[in-house]
């Protein structure tokens, strides 16, 4: 009898595994077919044939002399860079809602509300504002730079406010958060109205776009999101065990001081890869990580990864959609398209969820 | 074996434990009692190393145990909180596994042998049934039994309970701390917070009583619960009696009203006093 139920229990969990593989291949499935096709989708039509062989010569697969120089451009240095940022941006803002949900126990922490999208977006309005915006490093414009700069002191100074008699505090935290957001928020509105002139740009950086960004921006974002994505996956057992509360982890042998610093660099840095090369994106980072922990639980290693590619899918077709839904050729940020349908999506989500979001 | 000298913690400016001096040592079943903000659970949390101590010393095996990295106490101390708390919807075979991390290699999975170790300590706190459910589906006394088990899942020579059993009924207060015993008898050192003086009484062989912070009595069990300490303890009137099946000393508090008599109003009682402790 008892036998019986602990094989029970063995054939549960390799079914558990095989349900997470399963659902990996199929997301990954999903998000290279996403970006094949996010490349065929634009304003100048180009058969499918010519856009997959433009692809295969632009990784240097194939050598094809017919092939039209111009259309070998247009999508593999304009449609191709951008789709690739725009998914790196969309695993960067998922993960980095997953990690500061699990790591402050709150279903409402992401990149937003914890401050670090808006201290990005200030540091990038203030150069903006300057009229820096076309002095270059890194062989792209200064603006990245200062948006990383300006998420991770935002996080500085949440940590700073958080902390009381050197503790930090995981339910002050995300009061500060959205102080310091609200705060720099202000400081964006007023930049804004004191220049005229550069409101349309910080509006793109206030709501996030892949407007005219490539390879360059993707380099640039790059190592910030590889080594963000390694801490907090390193981490994320840890995380696991501090969900049952601070002292209770410790007893279990988590060193939850370092862990917690840990996890939010690491989340920090990916949010501030995402923010300084595409400007505040929101709701990516909430809706992603609360329909994988719906589906497959809260499991955190598992949660990263299932997150990651689900926010790449979204953040693609969002801004495919940014790119074609106006009809004059103007583009919209993309963070209108995510808000949009992230902000009624999830309301559904949390009604409709019979297990509630995971959270008490 | 565990030793505390001379200990003073607290949090912020208050000082919540001022001068405990206590030896554990091995193999020993002892009760933590006392009146409610005596200091127990801070020095629980002291002797597990996760509130720091002002001054004085903890030592684990001769060793402070602040040098210890923190899965190698973890290794040798398990401990069950008075309150745990649930964010996410784990299993509670995901929860109990968790007692198995100190064994853990970085980026390793928990293994098998992890998994059968999860589900033995399950079988013997008998919630087997509930290994599929979520944590936050469980009652606040399954949920207890569920950290139980998880303490048991990670196989330490000491275990430290903290008002483990306080949501369980009658049966299921027996059934853990006949199981606690059956972990004592194994080799085991197991230290636990009561507030129920009978249940010290029937299990543990040495007690000892915090007051203000400051360990009031310290001794075998027959010796110190006794009618005047217990009273004075408390600060209120308390009577000894032996089991009538084990012979172990029982409690008795004797209300200082009574409903006694046809009117149905509460009247005083004329229990008297107990008598001063001599010496």
């Amino acid at each position: 009898m008892e036998n019986i139920s602990g094989t029970g229990l063995e054939h549960n969990y390799q079914h558990e595994k095989r349900r997470f593989a399963a659902s990996t291949i199929i997301l990954m499935a999903a998000a290279v077919t996403s970006v094949i096709l996010a490349c065929s989708i634009g304003r100048i039509e180009i058969p499918f044939s010519v856009m997959l062989k433009s692809l295969a010569s632009g990784f240097g697969l194939i050598h094809d002399e017919t092939l039209d120089p111009i259309h070998r451009a247009i999508i593999f240095d304009i449609r191709l860079s951008r789709v690739c940022l725009s998914a790196m941006v969309g695993l960067a803002l998922a993960v980095s809602g997953a990690a500061f949900q699990g790591i402050l126990r709150n279903p409402l922490a992401d990149p937003f509300t914890i401050g670090v999208s808006a201290g990005g977006a200030f540091g990038a309005a203030l150069i903006i504002f300057l009229g820096l915006g076309s002095k270059t490093s890194l062989g792209l414009g200064i603006i990245p730079l200062a948006a990383l700069v300006g998420a991770l002191s935002a996080l500085a100074a949440v940590i700073t406010l958080a902390r009381v008699d050197g503790i930090l505090r995981r339910d002050t935290m995300v009061l500060a958060g959205i102080v310091v957001a609200t705060f720099l928020g202000a400081l964006v509105s007023l930049l804004k109205s004191l220049d005229e002139e550069s409101v349309a740009s910080i509006v793109f950086w206030v709501m996030g776009s892949f407007q005219g960004r490539g390879w360059s921006h993707a380099i640039f974002a790059f190592p910030y999101l590889i080594l963000g994505f390694i801490l907090v996956v390193t981490y994320s057992r840890e995380i696991d065990l501090m969900s049952l509360g601070d002292f209770p982890a410790r007893h279990l042998g988590v060193d939850t001081n370092r862990a917690r610093a840990m996890v939010l660099i690491g989340a920090s840095l990916l949010t501030a890869a995402a923010v300084s090369v595409s400007g505040v994106i929101g709701f990516v980072g909430l809706v992603a990580p609360h329909l994988v922990r719906m589906t497959i639980g809260p499991n955190h290693s598992r949660l990263f990864i299932l997150s990651g590619l689900l926010g790449m899918i979204v953040m693609i077709w969002s801004d495919v959609a940014a790119r074609i839904i106006l009809p004059e050729g103007e583009e919209l940020p993309v963070g209108v398209i995510t808000a949009l349908i992230g902000g009624p999506f999830f309301c559904v989500l949390l009604k409709g969820a019979k297990t509630g979001t995971g959270f008490d | 074996m565990i030793e505390i000298i001379n200990i003073f913690a607290g949090y912020q400016d208050q000082e919540v434990l001022k001068g405990i001096s206590l030896k554990i040592i091995h193999n020993e079943m002892i009760g933590i009692l006392g009146p409610n903000g005596s200091g127990k659970t801070t020095l629980i949390m002291a002797l597990t190393g996760v509130v720091p101590i002002k001054s004085g010393q903890i030592l684990l095996d001769g060793k402070p145990i602040r040098t210890y990295p923190t899965r190698q106490v973890a290794k040798r101390v398990a401990c069950v909180p008075q309150k745990s708390e649930f964010s996410f919807d784990f299993s509670n075979l995901s929860i109990v596994l968790m007692g198995r991390y100190p064994y853990l290699d970085s980026w390793a999975d928990y293994t098998r042998q992890d998994r059968e170790l999860a589900e033995d300590a399950m079988r013997q706190t008998g919630i087997m049934k509930l290994a599929q459910k979520s944590v936050k589906q469980v009652s606040g006394g399954e949920a207890q039994l569920v950290t139980i088990a998880r303490a048991i899942a990670q196989t330490t020579e000491i275990l430290v309970l903290d008002e483990a059993t306080s949501n369980l009924d009658a049966a299921k207060k027996i059934q853990v701390f006949d199981l606690l015993t059956k972990k004592n008898s194994e080799g085991a050192t197991v230290i636990c917070v009561l507030h129920d003086l009978n249940l010290a009484a029937l299990y543990c062989r040495r007690l000892i009583f915090l007051k203000n912070g400051k360990v009031v009595i310290d001794g075998q069990t027959e010796d110190v619960f006794k009618d005047c300490i217990l009273s004075e303890i408390y600060e209120t009137d308390i009577r000894v009696s032996k089991h009538p099946v084990t012979g172990t000393p029982q409690a008795h508090f004797v209300p200082h009203c009574n409903a006694v008599g046809s009117g149905g109003g509460l009247r005083r009682t004329g229990f008297c006093k107990v008598d001063k402790c001599d010496g």
